[in-house]
């Protein structure tokens, strides 16, 4: 798996990552602290809910679908459960674009794998073996902070992935600014062997209790059941409720915002007929080529 | 690292930073606790607006139901509820488009202490579910009439956002300043719109090395015309600066707001603003259409002295209940500290209560994720 | 009642700096959430009894929910001196008032309703954050309002108030950690008319869960009520049962005897 061959140091620019400004940004961070405290630069907080859990037969996963810039909405309805294998799905939290290229990297890797080995479906240890390896190996500075589920030979598997690397093999878990929200709710109603009706309620709950109580979580609820025998269910937005069509039926839409005929000003008008069908030879000046 | 767009975050103890209180945390006296107020000044009507959600200053929701400290009266005594009527009518639509048979009439109460406060339960209502909008029942009102004695000069009201309990400090500053100064005036004499105003920005001046956190609006009526009274809207910043508009904005979201009320709210002005030009183009797609052209400005001493913007929309309060309604759902949709509901307070003279104005709360419901 | 608004003395008081003046630093020892919900004939608090030092679990039978007077109830997480200086503020104040002349003679109660108590508490919070030496604690007040004529009124009232005089009400509150886990939960399940035990039931399933997932709880708790009927009780300490057993948290990891990651 020559993937994963750390490039020799001595190489000038290594692609990927460039550490050059690390120390530099730390210097600043605290020379910023020390002239006037308080007055740091704020860190970016980002929000987002995602949870999963074991039940009898397989595994839930479970997302909301805003995405946020500092405190304003980016995404009203992105897809935060991402492809790792046929029977592999993976949720994300952190920066958009690292869940993004992370899982999408993996699930390559995956692919490859599969077909080295002539198999169909993977192991859920591995993507989770490959996640922490490419996670730790950039020290945290991949800010993907993940659930991983899926079902292989071995039965379910749930692994919670930070940053940094550090996996947790666990019958539930959330993560994201939501986590908490909707931990209470896992807390409260998680057993073992939960029917898949119930699992896939309790999930909706716990991503609901994100929407509601978190502001960084919002909008909709997507979830995915793997089963054992290998399908899987993807919940994209089973449940909306926060439709904005049902609030603004209330108000009249303004009649200004109606643009009547003319409202743009016409100052000139001149028609000219399209000449043919695209260029020719013919709409070519030739010059004679200077020898 | 360019980080542009972040879904969420996993930096949960970045999130949490307020709450893990380790040894080497400073004490922050602020807390921006969101709202967002907002105001609109027509002919013969004022509204003030303001949505109820309370943040913690983070990602968490204080309470969804937070009206004390964010619209209050600015006038004292003379204008407590006489009576609470319910399910009166909203005041005549003059236009029957709107369709103000579905708006919700706000249930907020008004306080002794001279500020709106949601109650808590619902009397008799079934637990509101937060998964549906709320059910619409017959609108109820809270009408509140004039006194018998109607005093000189109609309520005005200061919406405030911000730092809750900046906000709630000042509103008790406030209304102690102005006790105490009308106090000393002959009885009934009310400090009109504009003094009002004038105090608003020495109070918030007076703390300028240590502002209050508070981003005002005011509004009420204004009675100095000999042409009757008409809306005035005053907008602040921190620490007192402030200037007469027609329609404005402050607190979490209003540079999303402003422009939204400023587009709306444009089509009136500029029907005005057409017969004063030859030209066919209409002149409001080249400039401001709340400005005033600099020949029909008036000039004079301070009192006497107009913003060389329009001060007053000349829309209906129908439409200026509906562009604020539909201005907030769209700030709710990607702010993420404004939401839940809002309430907007229309203060409207009435030709025949003694030419003295009503007040009308109305509420619609926002986004509440 | 008094007018002051000094309060006691205060743990978090540094020692005065080279430039003289004093400031609070940070909180040292330290309660967790307080939980409060009404319920349909009053208002129910819940708090555990940690009291930590740092990450020192330092007392572990201490009282976070207080007595103020005979109608009203507080109860306080965040720095432990504080709240016990503020609570004998708040006795000093009651007892001020029940032994004033005007009230000897009135038949009614003359005790400051919780209302009253959580308005003073917020600019009593409010001064000392602005001298910047604040109170460091979030403070919940419960019991009832008044009615005009001063008696106590139907309505039950719960308030928090916040180390800078942040106030406000809520049908659910909840303080410090119990913010983020115990509150979801309680919204989700609050309804207005809910009787006692099914009040309590959700309060004790909350302490449970902060108990999992806050380190700084504790399962040894207490329940305290406010009753129409003007009563305040504060349940003795006692200890929650839990459960740990999960199949997943039993089990040796996928079977390798690591986490399952190579």
């Amino acid at each position: 798996m020559s993937e994963f061959t750390l490039s020799p140091t001595s190489t000038p620019s290594p692609p990927g990552f460039s550490f050059d400004l690390t120390h530099r940004n730390a210097l600043i961070a605290q020379s910023a602290a020390a002239n006037n405290p308080g007055k740091l630069p704020k860190a970016l907080k980002t929000g987002t809910t995602i949870v999963g859990l074991v039940y009898s037969n397989g595994i839930v996963l479970g997302a909301d679908t805003r995405s946020t810039n500092d405190t304003t909405v980016a995404d009203k309805n992105c897809d935060k459960i991402h492809y790792i294998a046929p029977n592999i799905y993976c949720c994300g939290a952190g920066t958009a674009a690292d869940t993004e290229k992370t899982t999408e990297t993996i699930a390559s890797q995956m692919e490859l794998l599969r077909l080295n080995c002539g198999s169909s479906t993977s192991r859920v240890v591995t993507a989770c073996t490959l996640l922490k390896r490419m996670l730790f190996r950039h020290q945290g500075y991949i800010s993907a902070a993940l659930i991983l589920g899926g079902c292989d030979v071995n039965g379910p598997h749930l692994y919670q992935i930070y940053p940094h690397g550090s996996t947790g093999k666990l019958p539930f878990t959330t993560m994201g600014s939501g986590s908490l929200a909707a931990m209470a709710v896992f807390e409260e109603g998680y057993r073992d062997d939960l029917e898949e009706g119930e699992a896939v309620e309790l999930v909706r709950r716990a991503i609901l209790a994100g929407i509601w109580n978190d502001l960084g979580s919002g909008s909709n609820v997507d979830t995915c059941v793997i089963r054992m025998d290998g399908s899987v269910e993807m919940g994209r937005n089973c449940v909306t409720p926060n439709d904005v069509g049902v609030l603004r039926e209330k108000v009249v839409r303004s009649s200004v915002l109606d643009m009547k005929r003319g409202t743009t000003a016409v100052i000139g008008e001149s028609f000219r007929k399209r000449s043919g069908g695209g260029v020719t030879l013919e709409d070519v000046v030739i010059t004679e080529m200077e020898t | 690292m360019n980080k542009n767009i972040f879904t969420s975050s996993s930096l949960i103890l970045l999130v949490f930073s307020n709450l893990v209180e380790s040894s080497a945390q400073k004490f922050d006296p602020y807390q921006l606790n969101g709202g967002l107020v907002a105001a609109v000044a027509g002919k013969d009507y004022v509204l003030i607006a303001s949505d109820t959600r309370l943040t913690d200053g983070g990602y968490g929701i204080n309470s969804r139901r937070y009206l004390s400290g964010r619209i209050w009266g600015a006038s004292s005594s003379s204008w407590e509820p006489i009576s609470t009527l319910a399910s009166t009518q909203l005041p005549q639509s003059s236009s029957p488009s709107a369709a103000s048979a579905s708006w919700n009439v706000s249930p907020a109460k008004w306080e002794s202490d001279g500020s709106l406060a949601m109650p808590l339960e619902e009397e008799n209502g079934p637990k509101r579910n937060e998964h549906e909008s709320r059910s619409l029942s017959f609108p109820w009102l809270h009408f509140i009439h004039p006194p018998s004695e109607a005093p000189k000069n109609s309520p005005v009201f200061i919406g405030s956002a911000g730092c809750a309990s900046d906000c709630e400090s000042l509103k008790r500053r406030f209304r102690l300043e102005l006790d105490s100064l009308e106090c000393n005036f002959p009885s009934g004499l009310k400090l009109g719109v504009q003094s009002i105003a004038n105090l608003l920005q020495q109070v918030l001046y007076g703390r300028r090395g240590f502002p209050f956190y508070s981003f005002c609006v005011v509004a009420g009526m204004d009675n100095r015309d000999s042409d009757g009274s008409t809306g005035a809207v005053y907008v602040y910043d921190a620490i007192g600066s402030f200037e007469r508009v027609a329609v404005g904005c402050s607190g979490t979201g209003r540079e999303l707001l402003q422009p939204i009320l400023d587009r709306l709210f444009s089509e009136s002005s500029r029907n005005e603003n057409h017969n004063h030009d030859e030209c066919d183009i209409p002149v409001a797609a080249h400039r401001d259409v709340m400005s005033v052209p600099a020949g029909e400005q008036r000039l004079g001493v301070a009192g006497s002295l107009r913003p060389p913007v329009k001060s007053f929309v000349d829309c209906s309060w129908e439409e200026a209940v509906t562009n604020i309604a539909r201005g907030y759902q769209s700030v709710a949709e990607r702010e993420i500290s404004v939401g839940d509901e809002i309430v907007i307070c229309l203060l409207k003279s009435e030709s025949d209560v003694n030419n003295s104005p009503t007040l009308h709360v109305i509420s619609f419901n926002l986004k509440k994720d | 009642m008094s007018l002051s608004l000094q309060a006691g003395g205060s743990a978090t008081r540094a020692l005065p700096s080279a430039a003289g003046t004093t400031h609070t630093t940070s909180p040292i020892t330290t309660g967790t959430s307080v939980l409060a919900v009404k319920y349909r004939s009053g208002v129910l608090l819940a708090a555990d009894t940690l009291v930590s030092y740092g990450s020192m679990a330092k007392f572990k039978n201490a009282r976070r929910l207080l007595p103020i007077n005979s109608r009203t109830l507080i109860g306080g997480s965040g720095e432990y001196s504080d709240l016990q200086s503020v609570s004998d503020l708040l006795k000093r104040n009651a007892l001020e008032d029940k032994c004033t002349a005007d009230s000897l003679y009135e038949e009614e109660n003359n005790e400051e309703c919780a209302k009253e108590v959580w308005s003073y508490l917020r600019a009593v919070m409010y001064n000392r954050r602005s001298k910047m030496n604040p109170l460091w604690n979030d403070i919940v007040v419960a019991g009832f309002k008044q009615n005009d004529d001063g008696t106590t009124s139907d309505e039950p009232f719960l308030g928090v108030v916040d180390k800078i005089g942040t106030a406000y009400e809520d049908d659910v509150l909840a303080t410090g950690f119990g913010g983020y886990i115990a509150l979801p939960l309680m919204r989700e399940k609050y309804r207005p008319d809910m009787e006692e035990g099914e009040a309590r039931a959700l309060l004790e399933d909350c302490l449970r869960i902060l108990f999992y997932r806050d380190c700084r709880a504790l399962n040894r708790v207490q329940i305290a009520k406010v009753t129409r009927e003007g009563k305040v009780l504060v349940s003795e300490p006692y200890e929650l049962d839990t459960f740990w057993d999960f199949k997943g948290f039993v089990d040796t990891k996928a079977g390798l005897g690591t986490d399952g990651g190579w």
